[in-house]
């Protein structure tokens, strides 16, 4: 136990400088008065103190032992702020080569399209050269084919007859000569005859090709002088040809004009964008959506790595209270992950520890009180004798001379011997409860152990209608016990069900043994590692709020009850590394239920 | 108070920007006749056509058409709805058949009127400038010193045909409907679009009236 002289054992002086901590939290302030059985203030049954200047602090736990915690840790040097770091750096570090990488990406990928533009601006440009020769070859073979017309004609002024006549007869030849070959020639417009002194002849077709930007394209060749005319009819005659082209092959080239021009643009959304901005644009949502995604993750990250070190938190304040000798500090659920399952081993300890520690309260308590019975019963038991000759003298040597005296006499002296007598059965009673002795543990069928006391004790009262119900136990259930004492628990047990329904009518005791099956979430094809040994009876049933001091010594309900039956049965309980409860039975009263745990010879 | 202030300012940028839009027009003389009942008004955009961009001249030299649009919306100062809006289309071709320039002058519902010119300087300056064009009929503006108007004129250059660019992908599911997706993410991130090679847009000064008779 832990008292307020535990501080005079670690001279260090008191750290009250120190900001309130996560162990300030946890730590001794929280710790119950009442556990320390001292009622000194918390700090000074702790003893939490720092060296000066060593960064860490001893702490002195109830049981008077040291320990060390260490520094108060800053925020950076925390667990949490680490490991959100740790996820945000890889987080950067994902995201940020992620995002590099889409950025060689778009960038070679721009390359390519821009080298492909690029080769497409040559190919257009190649294009210009055999646009310029086709116009040049096609301007040249139209002067050719006008100079060979005016060739044409010019034989033909030669020859023909009507040629030779007055000016008019020549210029209508003339004349019916370009319309002839108007009519040959797919392509002409218009062939004109210059320097005939009736006046210049033509024939032509605008009509048919109009000079349409959208229909043909109208080029003329000449003058082409033509000799060979008798100057007294033509004085320097030539001939000019108007040709149509066809403007297919210039809507075609304005078409490549323009593609050309669209290259360097594309449709977003239904907007125009410029090839460069939109490169741009690019690399700005690239960056955009990988803010987003690395906000996300980092959200994502503080998030979990908040909700494990929360847990670390909760679980090392636990400790730390537990450390500082608070036993009733649990770990609460942190769920079913590695960190929930250690909290709940980490309380099943802590349950086992608390478990230990009142199995040892009590005994020490039991102990204590077979101690004083031994006393008392010592003490009382050497004067009753003498007391009972000196009452049985003076009944003797009565002379029997005054009636009234004489039975005056006899009812005092039955009065002292009645009581005497009761004295005698307390102290047996004290005797018993002080000389219980050691348990002596064997291996042990607790089928022998049920067996015998049936034998020995299967008839509870004299009257017809008491039951005692001893059923059958279930053979393989070895424990280590002591058999005459596990007997007397029996015997104790069963009394003790007998004498508080005795009063009341029909007494029905039933004494049963089972295995305890595995528990929940414990792979059932293990066998079974405690039995249960119960004793059900059909009495009045005990209180919930007695049901454990009924285990205490002197604690009974019945006038004549010493209260020590139930103890004698726990204490020999804990001796064989049981435990001992009450609860209410399907008889209609109450049921002891005592679990003991099974022989494994294999076990360490 | 100064972080607000701030932010007052940022949340009434636009709004600033957007009634001051009509003065981010740059200014440029312009000449206005009143002739008959036409008001004629006589501008240059040298800027348009610019003799130093090479590839301007190089798709001129090598016979492609460059398209010049014009807008031209009248307004009275003061107000904000337009008097009169005309659209006139200019094209600018080497004509290597006839090795000639011309310039074709179209506006709606009026025949195109076309000139010839040997010299590629000319040609684009008559390109560049709207010369003595109609902008408003005299009968339909007020007169006197009070009825001031002004004319502004947006020009582009070769403005671009959706049509000819190559078609979104991105519709329907799986891939195609994150590539939509992805596109319209990319779509908010786009600062500038283009509706032509060239954009020129000025507002006429000094402002004119019509001389009361």
């Amino acid at each position: 136990m832990t008292g307020p002289g535990d501080d005079r054992d670690e001279p260090v002086p008191e750290d009250r400088s120190d900001p309130p901590g996560p162990e300030d939290k946890f730590g001794p302030a929280s710790v119950p008065e009442d556990m320390s059985g001292s009622g000194a203030p918390r700090r000074a049954s702790t003893g939490e103190a720092a060296p000066a200047g060593a960064g860490t602090r001893i702490r002195l736990t109830r049981a008077g032992l040291r320990i060390l915690v260490g520094p108060r840790v800053p925020w950076w040097g925390r667990l949490e702020s680490r490991v959100i770091t740790a996820l945000a750096a890889l987080g950067i570090l994902c995201v940020g080569a992620s995002a590099y990488l889409v950025t060689l990406t778009v960038t070679y990928f721009d390359s390519i399209v821009v080298a492909a533009a690029r080769k497409s601006d040559d190919a257009v440009a190649a294009a210009r050269p055999l646009y310029d020769g086709f116009v040049r070859a096609s301007k040249l073979a139209y002067r050719a084919r006008t100079a060979a017309l005016a060739r044409e004609l010019e034989l033909g002024l030669l020859r023909a007859p009507e040629a030779s006549g007055g000016p008019e007869e020549l210029a209508d030849w003339t004349l019916a000569a370009l319309r002839a070959v108007l009519e040959r020639e797919g392509d002409v417009v218009e062939l004109r005859l210059d320097g005939l002194v009736a006046g210049p002849r033509l024939a032509e077709r605008r009509q048919l090709f109009p000079e349409d930007p959208l229909q043909w394209i109208w080029f003329t060749a000449g003058p082409e002088p033509l000799n060979g005319a008798p100057g007294a009819i033509a004085e320097g005659l030539t001939l000019t040809a108007t040709f149509a082209q066809s403007t297919d092959l210039d809507r075609r080239y304005q078409a490549l004009g323009a593609a050309k021009r669209e290259l360097d643009y594309v449709a977003v959304n239904g907007s125009v964008v410029d090839r460069g901005e939109l490169e741009g644009a690019v690399f700005r949502a690239i960056g955009a959506a990988s803010a987003l995604v690395l906000m996300v993750a980092f959200i994502a990250g503080f998030l979990l790595a908040r909700a494990t070190t929360r847990k670390l938190t909760t679980l090392s304040g636990v400790i730390l209270r537990v450390a500082g000798g608070d036993l009733r500090a649990r770990v609460p659920d942190l769920g079913q992950d590695e960190l929930g399952q250690l909290g709940a081993a980490f309380n099943g300890m802590l349950d086992e520890l608390d478990s230990a520690q009142r199995k040892l309260s009590y005994l020490q308590r039991v102990g204590a009180w077979q101690e004083m019975a031994r006393r008392i019963a010592h003490e009382i038991k050497n004067p009753l004798t003498p007391i009972q000759l000196a009452v049985q003298q003076l009944r003797e040597k009565d002379p029997g001379l005054d009636p009234v005296f004489t039975r005056l006499l006899r009812t005092s002296v039955e009065i002292v011997e009645d009581e005497i007598e009761a004295l005698r059965r307390m102290v047996t009673s004290f005797s018993r409860f002080a000389k219980v002795p050691e348990a002596q543990l064997v291996p042990v069928e607790i089928a022998r152990v049920v067996g015998e006391f049936d034998r020995a004790y299967g008839h509870l009262t004299e009257r017809e209608t008491d039951v005692l119900e001893v059923t059958p136990v279930p053979p393989g259930l070895t424990i280590l016990g002591d058999r005459q004492l596990l007997k007397q628990c029996l015997v104790n047990l069963v009394e003790n069900a007998v004498l508080s329904q005795r009063e009341r009518g029909p007494v029905h005791v039933r004494v049963s043994v089972r295995p305890i099956p595995p528990e929940p979430g414990v792979d059932p094809g293990l066998p079974p590692t405690a039995l249960e040994l119960r004793v059900d009876d059909n009495g009045p049933g005990i209180a919930p709020e007695r049901r454990e001091r009924v285990f205490e010594p002197y604690e009974s309900t019945r006038k004549e009850g010493t209260g020590l039956g139930l103890a004698i049965v726990k204490k020999v309980v804990l001796d064989h590394g049981g435990e001992v409860r009450v609860e209410d039975s399907d008889l209609g009263g109450a049921a002891v239920v005592v679990r003991l745990p099974l022989y494994a010879p294999d076990a360490t | 108070m100064r972080r607000r202030g701030f932010l007052g300012l940022l949340v009434a940028l636009p709004l600033l920007t957007g009634a001051g839009g009509l003065e981010l027009l740059r200014a440029r003389r312009a000449r206005f006749e009143e002739v008959g009942d036409s008001v004629l008004m006589t501008i240059a955009l040298p800027e348009l056509l610019l003799i130093r961009d090479q590839d301007a001249m190089a798709s001129i030299e090598s016979a492609f058409r460059t398209r010049l649009e014009y807008e031209i919306t009248l307004y009275r100062a003061g107000q904000a709805e337009p008097v009169d809006l005309r659209r006139v289309t200019v094209q600018i071709q080497w004509d290597p058949w006839k090795e000639r320039y011309f310039v074709e002058t179209k506006e709606p519902d009026r025949s195109a009127i076309r000139r010839y010119f040997v010299g590629r300087d000319e040609a684009i300056l008559a390109a560049v400038t709207l010369d003595r064009l109609r902008v408003a009929r005299a009968s339909a503006l007020d007169r006197g010193p009070k009825a001031v108007y002004f004319a502004t004129v947006v020009a582009q250059r070769n403005p671009i045909e959706k049509g000819l660019l190559s078609p979104e992908d991105g519709e329907g599911r799986g891939q195609g409907r994150d590539l939509s997706v992805f596109s319209r993410w990319v779509g908010i991130f786009i600062r500038a679009t283009q509706v032509a090679e060239k954009t020129v847009a000025v507002k006429t000064t000094p402002a004119f009236y019509l001389v009361p008779r």
